[in-house]
C-alpha cells in the first residue's frame, strides 16, 4: 500500500517543493558561511589586535590602535575610546576618530562615568580599580544594529586592551623608577665628588660626625680629653727666604704629605696646618691610648722627615721639626664665627691643653717632641724619655715640668 | 607619479588612483591617509583605490579606509575600489565598506564605470 502523503503529488510538484527546499538550504548555507567568515575574521581581529598592541608600551598609542581595530571589525564611522583616573578624577587618555566635535567639548563629554554621547555600543573598559572607562562606537556603515555577539567580541577586545595597557603602565613605572633611580644616582655621585673635595678640608672627626648623624651633627663644643700634638718646621723663616714661595708650598706639601698617613694611622685628626705647622688632635675612651698615640705620631713625624731629607739630599736643604704634646681636658668641637655676609666652622680643641701644646713644641728643638707632666704621666715605659724639669712658659703663671723624647739614632 | 613607501599616486585621465601593496594596518595605513589628502588637495574628484592581488588588510586599515570614504562622502567625491581579491571583497562587504565604496574587477573596469558615470 502507498503511503497516503504521497498520493495526490505529481512530480512536478515534487519537483518545485525540493527546489525550494534546496535554494531555502542553500540559502541558509550561503549564511552559514557568511557568518563563518565573519567570525574568522573576528578571530583574526583578536590576533591581530594581540600582536599589535602587545608590543606597544604608551597607554595613548595602544587606546589608538585599539580604536582602529574595533571600528574597523564593526565598520563603524565614529568611535572614541576613554580612561579616567578614579583616583584623580581626571581623563588618563582618551582616542576618537570620526567626531566632528572640537577636542575639550568631546573630551567634556567623553569624561562623564557615562559619556553623553550617542553611542549605537558602549562596552567597559577596566584596566584596573583607577583606571576605568569604556570603548564607545557610533552606527555601522552596514546600519544594522550592534548584536550579543558584537558585544561580547568587544568584551574580549577590551579585556585585551586592558591587560596590554596594565603592562605598558608597570612598563612606565619601571622606566620612571629607572629614570628616578639614575637621577639620584648622579645627584650621590655629585655629592660624593663634593664629600670627595670637601673631606680634604674638614678634619676626619667631623666627617665622621657628620655622617654618623648627617641630619644634626653633634658638632657643639664640648669637654673632652684630648692629647693635642703641635709640629713646626724649625727656621721655617729662613727656609722661606731662601728659595720661591712656590717651591716652599712644594717642599711643606712633600714633608706633610708623608706626615699624614702616619697621623690618621694612629688616630689623629689633622686640626689645622698653618704655614709652618700642624696642630693635631688624638681623641680616644682610653686616655692612655690616645697619649702614646700623640707620642707615636711625633716620632713618626720626626722619621719621616729624616727619610724625606735623605730622599730630597741635594735637592734641597734638609728640614727638622720641632714638636710639642700635652693631655688634659679641652673645649672640642666647633668655632662658629657667624657675620652677616656667612657663616665659618672650624672644628678644634681650645682651652689651656691645647695652649700648652702650642708653648711646648716652641721649646723643642729641632728634631725632637717635648711633652708635658701631664701627658708623661699616661704613658707607660714604651717611650725613653729625659726630665727637663720645671719650664716657664709664654704667658702661663706657672712653670710646667716638661719631658723630652727623642728619635733613637740608626742603628 | 609619487610613490611613499607601499603607496603611490597617478592619474588616469580624471581619475586619481592610489596604488596600494603589502600591509594595511592602522599604522601603514597612514600612508594611504596622506596620499588622499594630497589627491584632495589638488581637486580630486574620482578617486579609484587600486590593490595588488598580495595586500593584507586588517582591522585597524579596514578602519583607514572607512575614515577615507567618510571624508570622500562629505566632499561629494566618487570612491571606488579595484583588485580585491574575493576574500577581502567579502569582508568589505560585511563591515558596509561597499555601500560607500563600489567594489570592481579590475583597474580597467572601475575607469569604465568611471567614465560611463560622467
Amino acid at each position: 500500500m502507498k503511503p497516503k502523503a504521497r498520493a495526490g503529488r505529481t512530480p512536478a510538484k515534487r519537483v518545485a517543493r525540493l527546489k525550494a527546499l534546496y535554494e531555502q538550504r542553500l540559502e541558509e548555507a550561503g549564511r552559514a558561511q557568511q557568518e563563518l567568515e565573519k567570525r574568522v575574521f573576528h578571530l583574526k581581529t583578536l590576533y591581530d589586535l594581540s600582536r599589535e598592541i602587545g608590543g606597544l608600551i604608551g597607554t595613548d598609542a595602544i587606546l589608538g590602535n585599539l580604536l582602529m581595530m574595533v571600528m574597523g571589525t564593526f565598520g563603524a564611522e565614529r568611535g572614541l575610546i576613554v580612561l579616567r583616573d578614579l583616583r584623580e578624577n581626571r581623563i588618563d587618555a582618551m582616542a576618537q576618530r570620526g567626531f566632528d566635535q572640537d577636542p575639550a567639548s568631546l573630551a567634556a563629554a567623553a569624561g562623564e562615568p557615562l559619556p553623553s554621547i550617542d553611542f549605537h555600543a558602549w562596552i567597559p573598559l577596566e584596566v584596573d580599580e583607577r583606571l576605568k572607562g569604556g570603548i564607545g562606537l557610533g552606527e555601522k556603515l552596514t546600519g544594522e544594529p550592534y548584536t550579543p555577539d558584537d558585544a561580547e567580541l568587544l568584551l574580549t577586545l577590551s579585556h585585551q586592551a586592558a591587560v596590554a595597557i596594565r603592562n605598558a603602565k608597570a612598563h612606565e613605572e619601571v622606566v620612571r623608577t629607572a629614570e628616578e633611580l639614575a637621577a639620584s644616582l648622579r645627584r650621590i655621585q655629585l655629592l660624593e665628588s663634593m664629600k670627595a673635595s670637601l673631606a680634604k678640608f674638614v678634619p676626619k672627626r667631623v666627617h665622621d660626625l657628620i655622617e654618623e648623624s648627617p641630619e644634626a651633627p653633634l658638632l657643639d663644643k664640648r669637654e673632652a680629653d684630648v692629647s693635642v700634638l703641635f709640629a713646626d718646621i724649625t727656621g721655617y723663616s729662613r727656609l722661606s727666604a731662601s728659595m720661591t714661595l712656590e717651591r716652599v708650598n712644594q717642599l711643606v706639601e712633600v714633608y706633610f704629605g708623608a706626615f699624614l698617613d702616619e697621623i690618621l694611622k694612629l688616630g689623629g685628626d689633622v686640626n689645622e696646618t698653618a704655614g709652618d705647622g700642624l696642630m693635631v688632635i688624638f681623641q680616644d675612651g682610653d686616655p692612655r691610648r690616645h697619649a702614646a698615640c700623640a707620642v707615636r705620631a711625633g716620632l713618626a713625624i720626626l722619621r719621616k722627615t729624616r727619610d724625606t731629607n735623605a730622599t730630597l739630599e741635594g735637592f734641597c736643604e734638609p728640614i727638622t721639626m720641632h714638636i710639642g704634646v700635652n693631655s688634659g681636658t679641652a673645649a672640642v668641637g666647633a668655632t662658629k664665627i657667624e657675620g652677616a655676609a656667612g657663616t665659618r666652622w672650624t672644628y678644634t680643641a681650645s682651652g689651656p691643653t691645647t695652649n700648652i701644646a702650642a708653648r711646648l713644641a716652641a721649646l723643642a728643638e729641632g728634631g725632637c717632641i717635648v711633652l708635658s707632666e701631664e701627658t708623661r704621666r699616661r704613658l707607660g715605659e714604651e717611650f725613653a724619655l729625659e726630665d727637663l724639669g720645671p719650664q716657664s712658659l709664654k704667658n702661663l703663671a706657672h712653670p710646667v715640668r716638661a719631658f723630652r723624647c727623642s728619635l733613637p739614632a740608626d742603628p | 607619479m609619487t610613490a611613499s613607501g607601499e603607496i603611490s599616486t597617478r592619474l588616469k585621465g580624471d581619475v586619481s588612483i592610489i596604488d596600494i601593496r603589502g600591509e594595511v594596518t592602522a599604522v601603514s595605513g597612514q600612508g594611504i591617509e596622506q596620499a588622499y589628502q594630497g589627491i584632495s588637495a589638488a581637486g580630486a574628484a574620482k578617486i579609484l583605490m587600486m590593490f595588488s592581488a598580495e595586500c593584507y588588510i586588517n582591522s585597524g586599515g579596514i578602519a583607514v579606509l572607512i575614515g577615507i570614504v567618510s571624508q570622500a562622502r562629505k566632499k561629494g567625491q566618487t570612491v571606488r575600489m579595484a583588485g580585491l581579491t574575493p576574500h577581502f571583497q567579502k569582508i568589505f562587504a560585511m563591515v558596509g565598506l561597499t555601500r560607500y565604496a563600489q567594489v570592481h574587477p579590475s583597474e580597467e573596469a572601475a575607469l569604465a564605470v568611471f567614465k560611463g558615470a560622467g
